[in-house]
């Protein structure tokens, strides 16, 4: 059966349609990543609507091609103009922008594109190999031991994005209190409305999402677009950056192999802090670029390199950022729990396309999971490529104004979120979602607790409620289980060692 | 401590936090004294009145770092940012409201338009990326929406 599957799968992810659309994906990924401002996971979030319509290989094809080309795309911004175009590429314009201005860009591009694809398939690997024996084990757990789990994640992420604690766990449970709006799902009677019929049905996931996460940082740039034209500011990095490419000779800026063998050593720690760290719920990839950049540095042979250009600097923080994206999703395939911002985006695909995220999924759903795992390797290889031969020209589309772009993201997500439900309550939600948003953005609340608070909590009340009628009331009933204490434990400790480490960082 | 403590009042995080306990305490007697109907087992208070004491036990947490000195600084451009978000709602309810009104093409062309002259100086002088761009994209989301997802247009703003 489970060959079957494998070759239902295979048939599937290599279909030339879910081909075209992972390498559609990883084009459009690529772009909006170089673009300060735009990243993948933003591209994701505006187009899970349109998900809705496809095919779910397809569909999972075109959100996993846009995923692993914005992993690369915010490295081009990064070297080419110093501006990281995603958070976890910031780490790699240390040295990939000094790279620039000694006249190497093209060797610090290419580098950044070969770590980030080997820690990217890496992590992909690891991925596979660990998703279904956690997924056998969670099949086990009880209501207790899923209540351990919910909180186990909800604490991690809430301690360890950026930010304090303290506010990361007052979003956790801001989160948790917009998804407690509309109906118990118990008893049946209305919570948290208001007086208002419309929210009787709660808040739909879609808008909430693409508000929260994309709306309130399109707001901010096209605050920042504004700004710009109002003060007649002129982009100082791009007028040096451009003013630089008369004096660069390109033939001697080519990636030798014995420049990229020197690498491999600052690639590998990277692949493997960022596989690590990924698998952690809300650790997020600027911190595993950031740790990779470190330790690469630490074990170097020429650590005063490091921040004039080195390119093991380079591959460590690519490596770092790209390696967490496969071990990010292993908490969503094994738990049914995002561990990140890009994991719940997934999330919100599969139950678009009536597949429920956690330890069932691989079974109930075999054929599509396999051609997903088939799909994460082959984007890999697609990135490689179109990369490759694309790369001047993504240099060039990372310097599109995003005053022409963001209007275009805007109505995209307002479109988007009125096509997945076909109700103008989702565009109000969204549009009122991304003003919380951009208000919490402002004051320095982290954002991927509310969102992992919000996507979590109906399952977390569901096994409270379940284990407290097993334990009939009794909160001791909440560490009857070896598995919830260890949980509540390696939490703590965690949360106490990353505390120390981020501490030390700073 | 005192000092500390006085200090306190100038700093950006004492409201935020006074925000969030505020938050918390209005629930919790919401839910004290609000109309909640009783359900089996917990009931179907019990998950918000745990969310609602985390709320105020985090504040409390933020007032302690803002006592130890540690406060995040005012925003930048607050107003700004604030402005552009209440515009974007504003924008986007209106433009779906036109859609009802005059059709997707119009409205969507008139709205990608009208965004990019807001946003760029001179923007005749640069039509290319002011008029042109918004109708190709235009042309797209069509494209996109009504001849391959096929969705039903909105029928308006108001319900």
């Amino acid at each position: 059966m489970m060959l079957e599957a494998f070759v239902d799968a295979l048939h599937l992810a290599f279909s030339p349609e879910v081909i075209l659309y992972v390498a559609i994906g990883v084009f459009m990924g690529v772009t909006l990543g170089a673009i300060p401002g735009l990243s993948g996971d933003m591209a994701i979030a505006i187009l899970l609507p349109i998900v809705f319509f496809l095919e779910p290989a397809a569909a999972l094809g075109l959100l996993t091609g846009i995923y692993k080309g914005g992993m690369f795309g915010g490295s081009i911004s990064a070297i080419s103009f110093g501006v990281p175009g995603t958070p976890g590429s910031a780490a790699t314009a240390i040295d990939g922008y000094q790279a620039k201005l000694k006249g190497y860009p093209n060797k610090a591009l290419n580098t950044a594109l070969y770590s980030s694809v080997i820690g990217d398939t890496t992590s992909d690997f690891v991925l596979i190999f660990l998703a279904l024996p956690l997924a056998v084990v969670a099949l086990t757990f009880g209501p207790v031991e899923f209540f351990a789990l919910y909180a186990f994640s909800l604490l991690l992420i809430s301690a360890l994005t950026k930010g304090k604690v303290a506010k990361g766990v007052a979003m956790a449970a801001l989160g948790i209190l917009l998804a407690m709006i509309g109906r118990d799902p118990i008893g049946g009677s209305l919570r948290l409305t208001f007086g208002i019929p419309e929210l009787s049905g709660g808040l739909a996931l879609i808008p909430v999402l693409v508000g929260i996460f994309a709306v309130s940082e399109l707001i901010i740039q096209l605050s920042k677009a504004w700004m710009e034209r109002a003060r007649k500011i002129i982009d100082d990095t791009k007028q040096q950056a451009q003013s630089l490419l008369g004096d660069y000779d390109p033939s001697k800026d080519k990636l030798s192999f014995a420049e990229f063998r020197a690498t491999m050593k600052a690639t590998w720690i990277g692949t493997t802090m960022g596989t690590l760290i990924g698998a952690l719920p809300g650790a997020g990839s600027s911190l595993a670029a950031f740790i990779s950049y470190g330790l690469a540095q630490r074990f170097s042979r020429k650590p005063d390199e490091f921040g004039k250009g080195s390119l093991e600097g380079v591959a460590a923080a690519e490596a770092g950022n790209s390696a967490t994206s496969g071990s990010t999703l292993i908490p969503l395939f094994a738990f049914g729990i995002p561990g990140s911002a890009t994991a719940a985006l997934f999330g919100a695909a599969f139950i678009l396309m009536g597949m429920t995220p956690g330890p069932s999924l691989i079974y109930d759903h075999t054929e599509v999971i396999y051609a997903l795992f088939l799909i994460l390797i082959y984007a890999n290889v697609i990135n490689l490529g179109l990369s490759h031969f694309l790369l001047p020209l993504y240099s060039k589309i990372a310097m599109i104004k995003s005053r022409i772009l963001l209007p275009i993201v805007c109505v995209l997500a307002i479109l988007g979120t009125f096509a997945a439900g076909n109700s103008v309550i989702d565009v109000w939600v969204l549009l009122f979602a991304g003003l919380l948003g951009v208000v919490l953005r402002v004051y320095n609340f982290p954002l991927a607790p509310l969102i992992l608070g919000f996507i979590v909590a109906p399952g977390a009340e569901r096994a409270l409620r379940q284990s407290l009628l097993i334990g009939r009331g009794e909160w001791t009933h909440l560490l009857s289980s070896p598995i919830a204490i260890g949980l509540y434990a390696v939490a703590a400790i965690m949360i106490f060692t990353f505390t120390i480490v981020m501490r030390e960082r700073k | 401590m005192r000092d500390a403590i006085s200090t306190a009042f100038t700093r950006l995080d004492f409201y935020t936090g006074l925000v969030t306990i505020l938050v918390g305490v209005i629930g919790l007697l919401d839910i004290a004294y609000g109309s909640w109907r009783p359900g089996p087992g917990l009931g179907p208070h019990a998950f918000p009145q745990l969310a609602y004491i985390t709320l105020v036990i985090a504040g409390l947490a933020i007032w302690v770092d803002v006592i130890r000195g540690k406060s995040d600084e005012h925003p930048e451009n607050l107003r700004a940012i604030l402005i552009t978000g209440v515009g974007l709602v504003a924008i986007g309810m209106g433009m779906f409201w036109l859609i009802g009104k005059l059709g997707l093409i119009v409205s969507v062309a008139a709205t990608l338009i009208g965004a990019s002259f807001l946003l760029t100086r001179d923007p005749l002088r640069h039509w290319p990326s002011t008029i042109v761009v918004p109708v190709i994209a235009t042309a797209v989301i069509w494209l996109l929406f009504v001849q391959l997802i096929n969705i039903p247009l909105p029928r308006g703003l108001l319900f």
